[in-house]
């Protein structure tokens, strides 16, 4: 992939982590093609296979879009998500990746303007990382 | 025709009160006058509730919108209801819309074209949006289609005689779209050209931003579009050429008998024009000079209107050369008599005829068409008119000597056109006001010079000028050796020789009648110059155009007055302070410099305004109709969705009984009775509920109380059917064809015929992403038997076209991108309504074929439109989002999704106030209902509000009515069973009782006992147990906001309803939320049967490790113990939400959900990491 | 890039003679009837091609055990990784446990310039000696410890232990902070890429450090840098030596000595360590070295004993869940306190057996043996 544009994978849940997705786009905003959405039911359906998988496939970073707190479609407690990133921020420290490359955003939904800044400020982060991820040939 | 049910309202409870019908199996029509759903006041565009509420109850409106049994009736106002219960009729109008609400996709390809920016109050703040936007803009709505936003028509073309949309045009202009301008202005009226440069512009005359500082420089705009079009004159004809066999012949080819022949032009018919002069163009050739308007100008548009297959024939002067009976006789079924006003007044004093007197036509005909004609060294005009000015004009650029004007008024009261008097002195002309000739003096034969008279003004004459009037001894003479009388012509209808024609004697005009233009003569009309005597192109052309119509009325046999008139229509009302304003000054017309306009010239005076000048006069355009015509936006929209031809109209619905959330006066009655004192439900007659709003009320109360009124009309509805037999059948999700294990395989096997369908959405995606590459890339991929591009996946006829491609190529895959992004049957927070017709559409339409696996991607909202300023880059994403898809679509897992019935009642556990308004609510619909209740605890009645007792007693006497007792609460109490047909344990000591019920209600809202708070624990090992300790799951309480409303905006249930504890809450309160409950309850039961969610879960017993991981955080996964003694987990697919959460907690992989496995994630991250290559396939 | 046929032919299958004794001794085939190793060597044998391929090929566990029964020494755990090298490359995947974490883990960990930062743990106390060519291989345990949080391991212990005991044993080592995965796990997956990935990085990473020999706690990092490195990258003549094979000898020549630890313990021999490495007397003896430590045998064990359960993180289901609680039924009838194995992977495969909703599950302490011998050091 090219060096100019960090790859960044969004786990987004279907409900407000998604919402805030379209509502940047329905606001006009525009991000870099570089930033891929993948749409889950919900944030707690991500384990720390998946995330390790999107790295594993050439992802620069990674966000985790959910809802707030208390918010979830399906009550689920926001702890089991959690669980799972510090576990993974760990293991991307020990590969010496860094814990910065994944981060958990909650937006409240709608927030199309907080979705542009998260991912802006997290291109920004990425992009002076060092190294960035290498790439199998 | 009256079936269903009406409901009247704009907000969200009138949405909800429709929903709750409508799930009850009960045809709703809603009709609200704004333009979606949700929306209190259009006109305002201020909300009911914030834009946050707004988003949030977002899938309530959309289910709303979307429901098969909801009819949504925008723009509508409800003006009467008769008739009576069972058999209402209400009339309502219909406002217009402008845009087709079932072909609009909203893609905003029509805000990108629009011109015009309007500014509104939105959300309290003020924002800029086009004239075409989203009901409200940049938000999500359901109906999601456009309207357009129209005051009245502008000043300017309200004010034009040809009624050319100015503002249109203008506002094309500003958008640099010169050739679409020209279009719009010759929609109306031709010779642009000619208009651009003569026009006496009333537009800019009525002109607002003339309030502001001066006009907007319309006709140097007009100009600006005839001079810069690079696409020709390409005027539209309304019938094909040559459709009209009969023959019209217009006497006269000035300005009306050219417009009236390009009009009929237009209509199909092959007018002849006569006339008498070589040139053609009447007055604009004999009588405008050439440095006003340049032959070609002229020529250039007579030659496009001759194209149209208009013949002219010159040299022929009608009633010398050939009569009218020849006329007639040769098949001209009809005259149009525009012969202008070519015979000048005199001044009927003496020495009018001495030599070197002649009238200003003869003058200016002679100048403008004979180059050699000699002008003397003295040459004074008398006049202040045009043709005056003209003359003088004229004659100066031939004149080797002096050029002098004589007018009787002042520089105020000439008639001659304002721009064109400066321009005259400009060249050195000089004018002589108050000054009145008395005798022209001459030497017996040649004409030497004038005696003259000082004037004064006196009264105010009928023409509202005031009267000159003669100084006494003020005589004094001038010398002249050529003197030029230019007071006015009238016309020469003695050439005619017609003598049947009805002629003013006075004046020497044609009668004809001012509407239609017909003469006495039945089949002759007249207008122009030669019925109004002189006048100005603009209004010769706007009677030529009158004529035309009329014309084709009389050959068609038409009234000739029907729906016409001569009133101007009515401009808007427009206060310029609203504006944001130019700071630009009206720009000034460049023009030759008088050194340039020296003897013998007769180059153009005018240059034109340079482009950025007309730049900037466009931007000084108040765009004062908003939305301006100029009908880009229709242009645009390949949907044809767009049509400013809308109208309102009356219309009828039929209707059995009516909700009515909009009116909040003129309650007379009350209807008697518990709920109907509790919800403020108004009934003016039986049949017709009167709600009326609450203030300041929550929305969760709102809505509770709109379910509850809602519930209660189903009550008395009498339905035609069974609801049984007309069952809401929930749409089948297209990823949710279930297949067996063994077809499944096959097609593995056999290889895969995979279907790639891109919509185009109208062009928004088409525009950004480069479909023909995305088209050949994904060819490459093995497996893929075809790529088709479709116009509109959202619409019938494009899932018809995907059912029949399908068909066709024997696909039994299909990826579809598009704007949708799942194959579910759900509506959550970023659906749209296309997205949910495009599914309910493509359900439909693949049913017969039935064993295709769809998966959607969406290519709009998270490709083109985001990505819209990198084209390539959108492109390449479209690539790898539809490889995505073809990914999982590979991947999707055989589903075993089986249906069960719905049977019996409902089960209602715990007795409060909310458990038993449910119950009644229940009871009354003719459920059987069972409620199991605790033992009030000691004392705590007495801690009771009275109200609260009241309510309580007077609940359970109705109760007690309908014969519904309160069975105590039992030592064991267990629920078990597939959702739909639970099965309810009570143990009493040792007699056991069991009841079945398709759903339960639990009321877990009251302190003092009623719901025996240690009874769960006991139950733990089954569902009610699991349910009701939420507490030993890893979930929230769900006391938020979000959390309460979620049950009124998502359809998210397995039939079982906990009511939540909530604090200190007025009992009608309670009441209103029982009955809510129990109108989903109600709609639950009355689906018949359910079959489980597409993202359900199943559970692979050979990979599960009974760790129990799962059950702990989902009260619906039961572990149960295996022969082997290691648990193993399990859970009706029917009751799971599809979260997934335990899915990611698997430590095995047990569990999976068919269309979200990890398998399939892992195939999407492959791709739009851009690891899957089309080249090379999938790894 | 294999040799599929010859490569079959090396594991001597022809040689089967369908008697079913493998199918007999196999902990799988006691639980899941379907699977019998001998109808696996049929079917593929006479593979039609068109046929899809044996899913039953997932559920073997590497153990050995047929292996140790059969006459003629067929090496059906190899055939079975030949089966699986060949539907991997063929996209045929089985069902990752842990959501594929680690297979993620392993592929992530072979990119040539990562840079790790996984010493953190590394106590003060322990005593590298720099430079070094002998080296301490650590092996995942910094991973596993994250990863397998929940089920309360701690590889790491062992690890540490096993420092500790080469630092009283004065045997001068180092460690390599950026060494990677063996691989073993993707080459039992069928995944010869990956492990040829890692396998490369690791021995680059020993070339460049000038390393003659490497000690290991892992059983499994022991048998993979031992036996299949050199198989498949050629002869580095690094020496490969599993900790209980420098301490024992130690102990037993009483160059070295351990305290006292008054406990009953049973040892578990994993199949690499055991059936697969021989390594049997070794960590017996240094058990043996502790003062006041009851050995107790479970009833299978050495040659016999039953496998943990374990799998290259795949297809780990209900049959081994079966397994692990017959071993730790079978630890449990000894009346031993603790479980002594030498393997990370049998710790987390039957700590995860004894973790059940209805807590019902035999609560043996499970240790790693250089972990409860580095107890005895103070």
């Amino acid at each position: 992939m090219s060096k100019q544009a960090p790859n960044i994978v969004i786990f987004a849940c279907n409900w407000d982590g998604l919402s805030c997705v379209e509502a940047a786009s329905q606001a006009g905003y525009c991000y870099p093609a570089s930033v891929k959405v993948v749409r889950v039911s919900c944030l707690s359906r991500i384990h720390q296979g998946l995330i390790l998988k999107a790295f594993e496939l050439g992802a620069d970073g990674v966000i985790l879009l959910g809802c707030e707190p208390g918010n979830c479609h399906f009550d689920i407690d926001a702890g089991l998500v959690t669980h799972e990133y510090e576990n993974t921020r760990s293991i991307l420290n020990l590969l010496g990746l860094g814990e910065e490359r994944l981060v958990i955003a909650h937006l409240a939904h709608g927030d199309g303007y907080g979705f542009m800044k998260q991912v802006t400020g997290f291109i920004t982060e990425v992009e002076q990382m060092q190294p960035a991820i290498p790439v199998k040939a | 025709m009256a079936r269903g049910m009406a409901v009247i309202g704009s907000s969200v409870e009138a949405a909800q009160a429709a929903l709750t019908l409508a799930e009850l199996g009960i045809e709703v029509k809603l009709l609200t006058p704004s333009t979606a759903l949700g929306l209190e006041n259009p006109i305002s565009r201020t909300t009911d509730t914030s834009s946050e509420d707004l988003s949030r109850i977002w899938p309530l409106l959309l289910r709303t919108a979307s429901h098969p049994l909801v009819t949504v009736h925008t723009n509508t106002e409800v003006r009467t209801i008769t008739g009576k219960q069972g058999k209402f009729t209400i009339r309502a109008n219909r406002n217009p819309r402008y845009v087709h609400t079932d072909l609009c996709t909203s893609c905003g390809r029509c805000e990108e074209a629009c011109s015009v920016k309007v500014t509104s109050l939105l959300d309290g703040q003020k924002k800029a949006h086009s004239a075409i936007h989203a009901p409200i803009p940049s938000s999500r709505t359901a109906p999601s289609a456009y309207y357009i936003e129209k005051g009245a028509i502008a000043p300017c073309r309200a004010a034009c005689p040809l009624g050319i949309n100015v503002q249109g045009f203008v506002c094309l202009l500003s958008k640099g779209k010169v050739d679409e301008a020209l279009g719009l202005i010759n929609e109306a009226a031709p010779l642009a050209g000619v208009l651009g440069r003569v026009c006496t512009h009333p537009c800019e005359d009525n002109c607002k931003r003339g309030e502001v500082d001066s006009p907007v420089f319309i006709r140097a705009l007009h100009r600006y579009v005839a001079d810069h079009a690079t696409g020709g004159i390409d005027y539209r004809l309304k019938a094909p050429a040559g459709s009209r066999r009969e023959r019209i012949a217009i006497v006269g080819s000035g300005p009306a008998g050219l417009a009236a022949a390009w009009e009929l032009a237009r209509r199909g018919y092959r007018p002849t024009i006569f006339e008498s002069h070589a040139q053609v163009g009447g007055m604009l050739a004999t009588g405008i000079p050439r440095f006003r308007l340049p032959w070609e100008v002229r020529y250039r548009e007579v030659e496009a209107i001759k194209a149209l297959g208009v013949d002219i024939m010159t040299g022929v002067t009608v009633g010398r050369d050939v009569s009218f009976y020849d006329l007639m006789e040769r098949g001209y079924r009809a005259f149009f008599l525009a012969i202008g006003a070519h015979q000048n007044n005199k001044l009927n004093i003496p020495g009018e005829d001495l030599e070197g007197v002649v009238d200003a036509v003869s003058l200016l005909f002679a100048l403008n068409i004979h180059v050699g004609a000699a002008v003397g060294l003295n040459v004074v005009v008398i006049g202040g008119g045009n043709s005056a000015i003209d003359s003088a004009r004229t004659a100066k650029r031939r004149s080797k000597g002096e050029v002098k004007i004589l007018y009787r008024r002042t520089a105020d009261e000439m008639t001659a056109v304002k721009e064109e008097v400066e321009e005259t002195i400009n060249e050195g002309v000089s004018i002589e006001y108050l000054t009145s000739p008395v005798e022209i003096l001459g030497d017996g034969r040649k004409v030497t010079g004038i005696r003259c008279q000082r004037m004064e003004l006196g009264e105010i004459e009928a023409d509202g000028r005031r009267r000159p009037e003669p100084i006494p001894g003020s005589e004094f003479t001038i010398e002249a050796d050529h003197v030029v009388i230019a007071i006015g012509q009238r016309p020469n209808v003695s050439t005619l020789n017609a003598k049947w024609l009805d002629i003013d004697d006075a004046t020497g005009n044609i009668r004809a009648d001012p509407l239609t233009l017909e003469t006495n003569v039945p089949g002759v009309f007249s207008g122009g110059d030669c019925v109004t005597g002189p006048n100005n192109v603009v209004e010769a052309m706007a009677a030529g155009l009158r004529a035309a119509e009329s014309i084709d009325r009389y050959i068609r046999r038409r009234d000739l007055r029907k729906g016409r008139s001569l009133e101007k229509p009515k401009p808007v009302d427009f206060e310029v302070g609203e504006k944001d304003i130019s700071h630009h000054k009206r720009a000034r017309m460049p023009a030759l410099p008088p050194y340039k306009r020296r003897l013998g010239s007769f180059e153009e005076v005018t240059l034109g305004l340079p482009a950025d000048a007309a730049d900037r006069e466009t931007g000084r355009c108040l765009n004062c109709a908003l939305c301006s015509e100029c009908l880009e936006c229709e242009r645009v929209c390949e949907l044809g969705a767009v049509f400013h031809k809308d109208n309102a109209e009356q219309i009828e619905i039929g209707a059995e009984a009516i909700i009515d959330f909009e009116s909040n006066g003129g309650v007379s009655e009350s209807k008697p009775g518990y709920l109907a004192r509790d919800t403020q439900l108004h009934l003016t007659k039986p049949g017709i509920y009167i709600v009326q709003t609450g203030e300041n009320h929550d929305l969760e109360r709102e809505l509770a109380r709109a379910s509850a009124i809602a519930l209660e009309a189903a009550t008395k509805f009498e339905r035609k059917e069974e609801p049984q037999e007309t069952p809401y059948i929930a749409h089948t999700p297209g990823a949710d064809l279930a297949r067996t294990s063994e077809e499944k395989e096959l097609s593995v096997v056999g290889g895969e015929r995979i279907g790639v369908f891109l919509c185009r959405c109208g062009g928004s995606t088409s525009s950004v992403i480069d479909f023909n590459q995305v088209i050949n890339e994904v060819l490459q991929v093995p497996g893929i038997c075809n790529v088709q591009e479709i116009s509109q996946a959202c619409s019938e006829e494009g899932a018809n076209w995907i059912a029949s491609q399908a068909a066709e190529w024997k696909m039994d895959k299909i990826v579809l991108a598009a704007c949708r992004c799942c194959g579910l049957d759900q509506i959550c927070f970023s659906c749209t309504e296309r997205r949910v017709i495009c599914q309910e559409n493509l359900s439909y339409s693949l049913t017969p074929l039935n064993n295709i696996t769809v998966e959607f991607v969406n290519i709009g909202e998270q490709c083109a439109k985001v990505h819209r300023d990198h084209p390539e880059d959108a492109t390449r994403k479209a690539v790898d989002i539809i490889l995505a898809g073809v990914a999982r679509v590979r991947k999707v897992l055989p589903s075993i999704h089986e249906e069960h019935p719905v049977e019996g009642g409902a089960l209602i556990l715990g007795a409060g106030l909310r458990g038993l308004s449910a119950a009644r609510s229940l009871a009354i619909q003719g459920y059987s209902v069972d409620i199991v209740s605790g033992p009030e605890k000691s004392g705590g009645r007495e801690q009771k509000k009275s109200a609260y007792r009241d309510t309580k007693d007077s609940l359970l006497k109705q109760l007690e009515e309908q014969g519904i007792k309160i069975r105590p609460w039992p030592h064991a109490l267990k629920l078990d069973g597939p959702p739909g047909i639970y099965n309810a344990e009570l143990k009493y000591g040792s007699r056991t009782s069991r009841i079945k019920a398709g759903t339960v209600i639990i009321d877990v809202g009251e302190r003092e006992g009623e719901f025996p708070p240690d009874s769960t624990a006991t139950a733990k090992d089954n569902l009610l147990g699991r349910l009701l300790a939420p507490e030993s799951y890893r979930r929230t309480t769900g006391d938020t906001d979000t959390a309460k409303l979620r049950k009124y905006t998502l359809k998210e249930t397995g039939g079982i309803f906990i009511t939540s504890r909530d604090g200190e809450e007025p009992p009608e309160e309670q009441i209103f939320k029982g009955a809510a409950v129990a109108a989903r309850a109600s709609a639950y039961l009355c689906q018949g049967s359910v079959s489980p969610r597409a993202i359900a879960v199943t559970i692979d017993s050979k990979l599960c490790r009974g760790c129990g991981d799962c059950a702990a955080i989902c009260p619906y996964i039961e572990m149960k113990e295996r022969d082997s003694g290691i648990a193993c987990a399990f859970i009706d697919p029917a009751l799971c939400l599809g979260c997934g959460a335990c899915v990611a907690r698997c430590p095995t992989g047990a569990i999976a959900q068919f269309i979200q496995s990890d398998e399939q994630i892992t195939s999407t991250l492959e791709a739009l990491l851009g690891k899957i290559t089309c080249a090379a396939g999938v790894r | 890039m294999f040799d599929t046929e010859r490569e079959i032919k090396d594991t001597k299958i022809h040689l089967c003679l369908d008697c079913g004794k493998c199918t007999v001794v196999c902990p799988v085939a006691q639980y899941e009837p379907e699977f019998t190793p001998r109808l696996i060597a049929q079917r593929r044998l006479r593979r039609d091609s068109s046929r899809p391929h044996d899913d039953t090929i997932w559920s073997c566990l590497n153990c050995y055990m047929c292996v140790e029964r059969c006459n003629y020494h067929v090496k059906f755990p190899e055939f079975i990784q030949i089966l699986r090298a060949e539907a991997f490359s063929e996209g045929v995947q089985p069902q990752c446990s842990h959501g594929g974490a680690l297979q993620s883990l392993m592929h992530l960990m072979s990119l040539e310039e990562l840079k790790q930062d996984r010493m953190g743990w590394l106590p003060q106390d322990i005593e590298l000696s720099e430079p070094c060519d002998t080296i301490f291989f650590i092996g995942c345990a910094p991973y596993f410890d994250i990863i397998f949080g929940d089920l309360g391991v701690n590889t790491l212990a062992g690890i540490k232990g096993a420092l500790r005991l080469l630092n009283r044993a004065q045997i001068p080592f180092t460690v390599l902070d950026n060494e990677r995965c063996c691989g073993r796990d993707l080459l039992l997956q069928g995944d010869r890429e990956g492990f040829l990935a890692l396998a490369r990085a690791n021995m680059e990473e020993f070339a460049r450090h000038g390393i003659k020999k490497i000690i290991t706690n892992c059983p499994e990092g022991h048998y993979t840098l031992k036996v299949e490195y050199p198989a498949i990258l050629g002869n580095a003549g690094i020496e490969v030596m599993h900790l209980t094979e420098v301490i024992a000898p130690l102990l037993q020549s009483g160059e070295m000595s351990l305290g006292r630890i008054e406990k009953t313990a049973t040892y578990h021999d994993p199949c690499t360590l055991g059936r697969c490495s021989r390594i049997f007397d070794q960590p017996r003896q240094i058990l043996g070295g502790l003062t006041g430590l009851e050995f107790v045998e479970m009833e299978e064990s050495r040659e016999k004993s039953l496998c943990c359960g374990a799998s290259p993180w795949v297809n780990c289901g209900a049959v081994n869940r079966e397994i692990q609680k017959q071993r730790l039924a079978q630890a449990e009838a000894t009346g031993a306190e603790i479980l002594v194995t030498t393997c990370p992977k049998c710790q987390i495969h039957l700590k995860c057996a004894q973790k059940r909703s209805d807590g019902k599950a035999p609560q043996i302490e499970i240790q790693d043996l250089a972990e409860l011998a580095a107890r005895a050091l103070d």
